[in-house]
């Protein structure tokens, strides 16, 4: 007799307790599955947080009407050839004087975000408008020479502009800049600046960690939530085998007693977990293919039916053991 | 003479049970050759399913020896007593056991599922189903038969491989008188094609039948000329 048509037909002697196995494969799978979506939204969303705060730097948030005065004055108390950038809020830019049409959008000048390296201090000025397009506005760097360090996409993103103290660079000679000063030689200063300004300081350095500590958080909880699924289901999978086996006594000692070896007998029920598993676990996992990437969800059909095994594998060994003789006498 | 397809000797077989000890078979002493028609006769929990289950070698004595074709049975590993279980023995239990749900075929051919060659056997079971009358139902899940073809599947499964021993237990006991005489015709056949079988009963009918009788005295297998 083919083996799968003898697992077949035992299905159809014992309904419920194939279906409620089937039932449980399949809610392993939703839960893990469900478990790998969320990990993967909450990586994709610290990702995009992440990438949108460049590493190893500090944002320096100004005030509606920040003080030029103080600005400058901050920048002329930096050591002599440092250079240090601010980020302002591109509708509250102040500009004064003119500037190249293409200061802000980068176009030619062969930046990239990537030119920061770590540890350095960046400190960006973001403006969507030309100078020329709010003309009259102040730019609170006027007499200053500057560098555009790197450019995002005009106008909707920031543009990042190193204020130098040189005053004659031009776009080709600040190319030729190399980032000297190390953020922390800039950092007390720009606290300083801050008491006088009351101006907060957001550092992305402490915010990335915050969103990868965050991440790791929730990775944790999850995998403890799996963790927790995954035992629960073996409780309950032993429970469900246990009585199935006690049920089904009587037809592996009349197996034993036509020739079945116990490794034939073992091999059956975890033949039988393996099938009446990889079906309802490739059900639940096929529903979040278009929500996880493929390789954690093709790890998750693997090691699911393979739990599922690992579960079936005490009571399997237990029904080898039985007694061929004291099955058949029991009913 | 022939050798003895199977031999029991000085076999003891006790049961540990809350109460104590049951002794359940002292020394027994048995020869069983090819053309023996024995029938065990005795009471119910008189011991005659326990010798049944250790001459299936379904179980193992506490205390003796157990001869298979000369050769002593208890140094075989799990693995030969259950390959002389698929090839050599066939038992027709009182219960019936068989797989209800799956079909009076397969049923027959269970055993095949745990024997090395089984194509073979292929022609061998259509032909047990026609001897046994089974063959319109052959498809049918088992459990629509009645008592009387339960009976007659379990006898063909038993004899799908053509076994050197026969052993039956109660083969009449859940049968009417019809049903009973068919069954007996079908173990004249089996015992001419050459297969030593016992059968253990408390059906007297039995006795017309046998070649040698034994019946159970407190635990101790007894002979009695017939």
């Amino acid at each position: 007799m083919n083996p799968l048509t003898d697992i077949l037909n035992g299905w159809k002697a014992r309904p419920l307790p194939v279906a409620s196995l089937m039932m449980l494969c399949l809610m392993l799978s939703l839960l893990t599955g469900s478990e790998l979506w969320m990990l993967e939204k909450a990586s994709s969303e610290a990702d995009t947080l992440l990438q949108a705060w460049p590493q190893d730097a500090s944002t320096l948030l100004l005030p509606a009407q920040p003080n030029p005065e103080k600005l400058i004055e901050l920048t002329q108390r930096l050591p002599a050839g440092s250079w240090y950038g601010l980020r302002i809020n591109a509708s509250t830019a102040w500009v004064t004087g003119t500037l190249p049409p293409d200061f802000f959008t980068g176009q030619g000048n062969g930046f990239s975000p990537q030119d920061l390296h770590a540890g350095e201090m960046a400190v960006y000025l973001s403006a969507y408008a030309y100078p020329q397009q709010i003309p009259g506005g102040l730019f609170p760097f006027e007499n200053q020479a500057f560098r555009i360090y790197g450019v995002g996409q005009f106008p909707l993103s920031v543009d990042k502009v190193i204020p130098l103290r040189s005053q004659t660079a031009s776009i080709a000679e600040l190319q030729q800049l190399k980032i000297a000063l190390p953020a922390s030689t800039v950092e007390p200063l720009i606290k300083e600046f801050l008491q006088w300004q009351n101006i907060q300081l957001i550092d992305h350095r402490e915010k990335q960690q915050l969103a990868q500590a965050g991440f790791q958080k929730l990775k944790r909880i999850l995998t403890g939530i799996t963790i927790a699924v995954a035992l629960l289901i073996a409780v309950l999978l032993q429970a469900l085998y246990q009585a199935e086996l006690r049920e089904r006594k009587t037809e592996f000692a009349l197996r034993r007693a036509l020739g079945a070896t116990p490794q034939n007998i073992r091999n059956q029920i975890l033949g039988e977990a393996l099938l009446g598993s990889v079906l309802p676990c490739l059900l639940g996992y096929l529903f979040f293919l278009p929500l996880v990437p493929l390789a954690p969800l093709l790890s998750a059909m693997i090691l699911a039916p393979a739990w599922i095994l690992f579960c079936a594998t005490l009571p399997a060994m237990q029904a080898a053991k039985l007694i061929p003789s004291e099955a058949l006498k029991g009913e | 003479m022939n050798s003895p397809r199977m031999e029991l000797k000085g076999v003891y077989r006790h049961f540990e049970t809350p109460s104590g000890n049951l002794q359940v078979l002292q020394d027994v002493n048995l020869q069983l050759f090819a053309d023996d028609r024995i029938v065990l006769f005795g009471p119910s929990g008189c011991g005659k399913t326990t010798l049944l289950h250790l001459l299936a070698l379904l179980d193992k004595p506490s205390t003796g020896t157990l001869l298979f074709q000369g050769k002593d049975t208890a140094p075989l590993t799990e693995k030969q007593r259950c390959a002389l279980r698929a090839h050599e023995l066939g038992m027709v239990f009182q219960q019936f056991h068989i797989l209800p749900h799956h079909s009076v075929r397969d049923n027959v051919r269970l055993r095949t599922r745990y024997l090395q060659e089984s194509a073979s056997l292929d022609q061998r079971c259509e032909q047990l189903l026609e001897d046994m009358g089974l063959m319109p139902h052959a498809e049918k899940p088992a459990r629509f038969l009645s008592g009387g073809e339960k009976q007659r599947l379990c006898i063909a499964r038993a004899l799908l491989v053509q076994p050197s021993l026969f052993l039956a237990d109660e083969p009449t006991g859940n049968l009417d008188a019809n049903n009973a005489e068919k069954v007996k015709t079908l173990f004249d056949d089996i015992s001419r094609q050459g297969a030593a079988m016992i059968i253990a009963t408390h059906d007297e009918r039995w006795l017309e039948f046998a070649t040698r009788f034994f019946y159970f005295e407190q635990g101790q297998l007894k002979e009695r000329p017939l």
